[in-house]
């Protein structure tokens, strides 16, 4: 079910393919930095396609692919397309729809003199979304360029520093179940620097990143047709508004057992936008407004536990985020606010997320939770319709009844509150608040390379039933069919992978 | 380090030469001409009337939306073409060019071009579908080279259709009908009129455009800019003429009984959605005197024709004409020539914007209609050209205009002595359209280019085009081949050379010595004679206007006399227009006339043998 608000459009997040680090125990999925110092925990170097060759005097150089994907096929058992039903910002991604990065990555490396190297590596991530040749027919593909940046760092002793610069999404971790990264998720091009720090007890990082997006929206680019010079008319930028976003991360883990296969960590998140003034020209091509300057902060934090390694519980984790975004920052990078206040900016709105995410490993079973609240208030005046609080809860289970097969059972159900009377069934004397709820019930046989929650690829066939209730449906417009329904199926087969591809 | 101090020095080297060429061709290219007075005085010249988009394609650069299928179409003709034919008009023996306006105009709208160009939108840019300054420049330039004086086209009283009348305040065009058009017998035959409502050209309200809706009135609907920058349809320039008070904003003349109405005439839009100016206002006045002085002081050009003049104040008239010759003078631009456009054949109207200081002459409207429509081209008596004459002193302006134009001495010229004759023009159907005799036209071109006057000859005329009303009287004129052989480009080229050789033909003043009532078989039917005499010369000129029949400058079969004239007795008088009568000579009668006889549709410059 789509979103019933304008909620800012999300970019289609790459699966977190490991709940740091306790997912790499897991699978070796990642291709990390070279180690630092002492920090044997820490990330291992997956043994992947990597093509190794001598560049010049010992600057060793590795080609490097990955990928994640998820590709599916499936109905709702009325002989159309299954689509996902959510009436929440970021539902369970049981019946989400088909995705799937190619990574290329290119790294050199000195070799090792006096305790310190070198490295840098290029990288370069291309997104396909959904609309594949072999089901739309259409000899063609919406994709994007999700990572296009170049990364210098030394590492030496204790210390790890790194600069980058480019185009990259850059982030943290994230809700697996509901495909959300619920601290720190930017998409921007700009650049950073990181500095990581071992220590006998643990590890410390700090992240800081600037950079810059300008929307192809009238918010922030317009682009208006004048006279030529000459003949005819020509295209002129009149309004380049580029929205600079800075941030910055601090985490600080806290090893519990050596090597740090079971740990704490904290980390601090920080954001801040600023949109600069602009004049936009008005649509009868003459006339003229200002737009006026806007911006926006966000802070959060996080606290995670892990074990890994072996054990009962080897592979487990939990993670709770907590999340305040106020003005611009409350939309998220690529969003245009709405509900602004007569000032026109976002001066005003806010966000309140709080986010959990879990997975408990044993040798027979699997548990996989995901849940967020999130209380969202526009700068508007008036609390209306636009302004809302959400939730999800969902959880899955797999059975790991042999080494590859595992079948699984996921629930989970979701419910927003508007702050206003719906504007199709609000009525001048009872105003009538909607609260559309969704509750989705899943049966997965899944088949993996191991009895993980984590472990990929994995084939799953699934069945889902979406049950609605008469708010969730009026959430549909009156002339979409799925509005008679207060149950929708989903049968389908849907394969996801990842390997190599971990580049945030 | 001897490469590294040679690459030094060669890269300083090159820095400098750079520099160096950059400098050399920092030349002041673009900057305006120096003011010079071309003209000694302009009862010398003949006017040669150029649509510049139909005349020549001389740059295939500025071809731009051409659709030469349509006769409302941009056609390709600019300004280079003219100077590629400097040849062909001087041949002619043309002395001056009146070009289409120079400004950027409003591309298209309703599916017709603005090739006219009579739609300002940018009041200061040139029209790239001619070309740039530069080329306006060089084609000025050229033309004075070869003593032709360029005349610039004025619009003041309107801009192109670039706002619409919100009226129903909805903030987008409308056009809509109301009404059924339906009779209700059973309410004593009720009415429901059938109305049509465009918010582009409303008809006038007096009061102004007034919004409405539903509920009634609404006041004064605002107005909107529109934005079609495809087709320069874009709120106009300079800037200053986006201000909304700078229009009258009552809605387009309600034709055909408001071109009767003087309130309408002056305050209402032009019919096609054409603006109008609100030129009563001072500072809308010296902006017009800031724009139009600015396109001669960047070019050195010589006149004005000015457009719609009887759709503007008097008030206007007086300071912009003011203006114009006193910015003009201190640049250095004397003897500066504006004529105005009158679409009418009221000859006191014409006449009055020749007075109390207004122009230096006006388009001779009403010449048009009685003298070559009426006597060249219907028939009619003679003497309609001795009434029209002999109204002129008491219609049009008798005394110079302050800074006005002067002749060779620098004595003023009164506006009666300065009038723009012609036969035909671009808005009116061509001479041949209504009457196709190629004898006639060349008989209404003899009396043209010998009588008093400032002669201007449409384009084409010489190669016979005839082509009806607008647009079809604006054809290309490629086609032509620009051919110098014809029998009416010879006609008009030895007209044009006698009227340089007898400087009476050009300044003399003007005395009618015959016309006629008769039409007929009469003797001196279609009869009309005129002596023109300058600095003790004379020229007698004898035209026949009759279709069929020759006449002769005598009356004495109907019991009247003979023509006087002011040659003594004896003298010899010499026809100096070759033609293939040999009939030549005539001898002045000791009464001191002369019978001078003249073959249907052609005429005879006399002058002492």
């Amino acid at each position: 079910m789509e979103e019933v608000a304008a909620e800012p459009e999300q970019p289609e997040p790459a699966p977190v393919v490991q709940p740091e680090p306790a997912a790499v125990v897991v699978e070796p999925v990642v291709v990390e930095r070279p180690p630092l110092g002492r920090d044997a925990a820490g990330p291992v170097v997956a043994e992947a396609e990597a093509e190794a060759a001598v560049v010049d005097e010992g600057i060793r150089s590795e080609f490097i692919f990955g990928s994640y994907g998820r590709v599916r096929a499936a109905t709702d058992l009325q002989g159309s397309t299954a689509r996902p039903v959510n009436v929440v910002t970021y539902g369970s991604r049981i019946d989400e729809v088909s995705y799937a990065e190619l990574e290329f990555r290119q790294r050199f490396l000195t070799p090792e003199r006096n305790t310190s190297t070198f490295h840098s590596e290029v990288v370069a991530t291309l997104a396909f979304l959904d609309d594949f040749f072999h089901y739309t027919g259409r000899f063609e593909q919406s994709l994007a360029m999700r990572n296009l940046y170049a990364e210098l760092g030394w590492a030496g002793g204790l210390v790890d520093v790194s600069l980058w610069g480019g185009s990259r999404m850059y982030r943290g971790d994230d809700v697996y179940l509901l495909d959300f990264w619920p601290l720190d998720n930017l998409n921007t091009v700009g650049g950073g620097t990181r500095v990581a720090m071992g220590q006998d007890f643990g590890r410390t990082e700090i992240k800081v990143h600037a950079g810059v997006n300008r929307l192809v929206d009238p918010y922030q680019l317009q682009v208006v047709r004048v006279p030529g010079i000459e003949f005819g008319a020509d295209d002129v930028v009149f309004l380049d508004r580029q929205r600079f976003i800075v941030s910055g991360r601090a985490e600080q883990q806290l090893w519990l057992a050596p090597q740090g296969r079971t740990g704490l960590k904290l980390a601090v998140y920080g954001e801040s936008q600023h949109l600069p003034e602009g004049t936009q020209r008005l649509a009868d091509g003459v006339n003229e407004r200002t737009v006026p300057e806007d911006d926006g902060w966000l802070i959060g934090t996080q606290l995670g536990f892990w074990t890994a390694g072996e054990g009962l519980f080897a592979g487990s984790f939990a993670n709770l985020f907590v999340r305040y975004a106020s003005d611009l920052a409350a939309y998220g990078e690529f969003g245009i606010p709405y509900g602004v206040n007569l000032e026109e900016t976002s001066q005003g709105a806010s966000e309140l997320l709080v986010a959990l995410s879990g997975n408990l490993e044993t040798p027979w079973a699997g548990l996989l939770v995901g849940a967020y609240f999130k209380d969202f208030a526009t700068a508007g005046r008036e609390s209306t319709f636009r302004d809302y609080w959400e939730t999800i809860v969902a959880a899955r289970v797999h059975a790991y009844v042999t080494r590859h097969i595992h079948p699984g059972v996921e629930i989970s159900h979701q419910v927003r509150q508007h702050g206003g009377p719906f504007p199709e069934t609000e009525s001048y004397s009872s105003p009538r608040f909607e609260v559309p709820a969704v509750t989705k019930l899943s049966f997965i046989q899944a088949f993996s390379m191991e009895p993980s929650m984590y472990s990929r690829p994995q084939l799953r066939l699934i069945y889902t039933a979406s049950m609605l209730n008469e708010s969730a449906q009026r959430s549909y417009r009156p002339q979409d069919p799925r509005r008679e329904l207060d149950v929708q199926h989903y049968l389908g087969v849907m394969v996801e992978w990842w390997f190599n591809s971990a580049s945030y | 380090m001897r490469h590294m101090r040679l690459g030094l020095l060669l890269l300083a080297l090159l820095l400098f030469a750079s520099w160096s060429v950059a400098s050399c061709f920092d030349v002041p290219v673009n900057a305006p001409p120096k003011m010079t007075t071309e003209v000694e005085d302009w009862r010398d010249e003949i006017i040669y009337q150029i649509l510049v988009d139909r005349f020549e394609n001389g740059d295939k650069n500025n071809d731009y939306n051409l659709d030469l299928r349509a006769p409302t179409g941009w056609h390709g003709g600019d300004w280079q073409g003219i100077i590629d034919r400097l040849d062909y008009i001087e041949e002619l023996g043309v002395t001056a060019l009146w070009i289409s306006p120079n400004y950027k105009n409003v591309e298209q709208d309703a599916g017709i071009s603005g090739y006219h160009g009579y739609w300002p939108q940018d009041f200061v840019s040139t029209n790239p579908h001619f070309g740039d300054m530069n080329k306006l420049r060089e084609l000025v330039a050229e033309s004075h080279k070869r003593g032709i004086k360029v005349i610039f086209d004025v619009v003041v009283n309107h801009i192109g259709q670039l706002f619409y009348y919100d009226i129903n305040l909805n903030g987008r065009p409308d056009e809509h009908v109301e009404g059924s058009g339906l009779v209700y017998d059973q309410y004593g035959g009720a009415r429901s009129d059938l109305v049509r409502v465009t918010e582009w050209d409303p008809d006038f309200d007096p009061r102004g455009i007034h919004s409405r809706t539903s509920l009634g009135e609404a006041g004064i609907a605002p107005i909107r800019w529109v934005y079609m920058p495809e087709d320069n349809r874009v709120p106009p320039m300079p800037k200053v003429f986006q201000n909304d008070d700078w229009y009258n904003r009552k809605g387009r003349v309600v034709t055909p009984w408001g071109w009767n109405h003087r309130e309408q005439v002056v305050l209402a839009d032009f019919p096609g959605g054409l603006k109008d100016i609100k030129t009563s206002l001072p500072e809308v006045q010296q902006e017009m005197i800031r724009v139009w002085t600015h396109w001669i002081l960047e070019t050195n050009a010589d006149g004005f024709r000015i457009d719609t003049v009887k759709h503007v104040e008097d008030e206007f008239w007086k300071v912009f004409a003011a203006g114009v010759r006193k910015e003009l003078k201190a640049a250095g631009k004397n003897n500066f020539l504006m004529f105005g456009e009158i679409f009418d054949g009221d000859d006191a109207l014409l006449g009055h914007y020749t007075k109390d200081g207004m122009l230096d002459s006006v388009f001779y409207f009403s010449h048009k209609y009685q003298v070559f429509d009426d006597v060249f081209k219907r028939g009619g008596a003679t003497k309609k050209i001795e009434d029209l004459y002999n109204a002129r002193q008491a219609n049009y302006g008798t005394t110079p205009h302050p800074n006005g134009i002067v002749d060779a001495n620098g004595q003023g010229i009164a506006p009666t002595r300065a009038l723009v004759t012609f036969l035909d023009n671009h808005d009116v159907a061509r001479f041949l359209y209504e009457f196709n005799q190629v004898e006639g036209l060349r008989a209404a071109l003899f009396y043209l280019l010998t009588a008093d006057g400032i002669p201007c000859i449409y384009y084409g005329t010489e190669q016979d085009f005839e082509g009806g009303n607008d647009p079809a009287n604006r054809e290309d004129m490629w086609p032509s081949q620009f051919d110098t052989s014809g029998t009416t480009f010879k006609h008009v080229q030895q007209l044009n050379q006698l009227r340089k050789k007898y400087a009476p033909l050009r300044r003399g003043n003007f005395q009618l010595r015959w016309t006629s009532e008769r039409t007929a078989t009469e003797q001196d039917a279609g009869i009309v004679a005129f002596e023109r005499s300058y600095n003790g010369e004379s020229v007698l000129v004898v035209v026949n206007a009759h279709a069929s029949k020759t006449s002769e400058t005598s009356a004495t079969s109907l019991g009247g006399g003979g023509m006087p004239v002011s040659f003594a007795p004896g003298t010899v008088l010499v026809n100096v227009f070759q033609d293939d009568d040999a009939n030549k000579e005539f001898v002045v009668a000791a009464d001191g006339t002369v019978t001078v006889s003249v073959k249907p549709r052609s005429g005879k410059i006399l002058v002492k043998k």
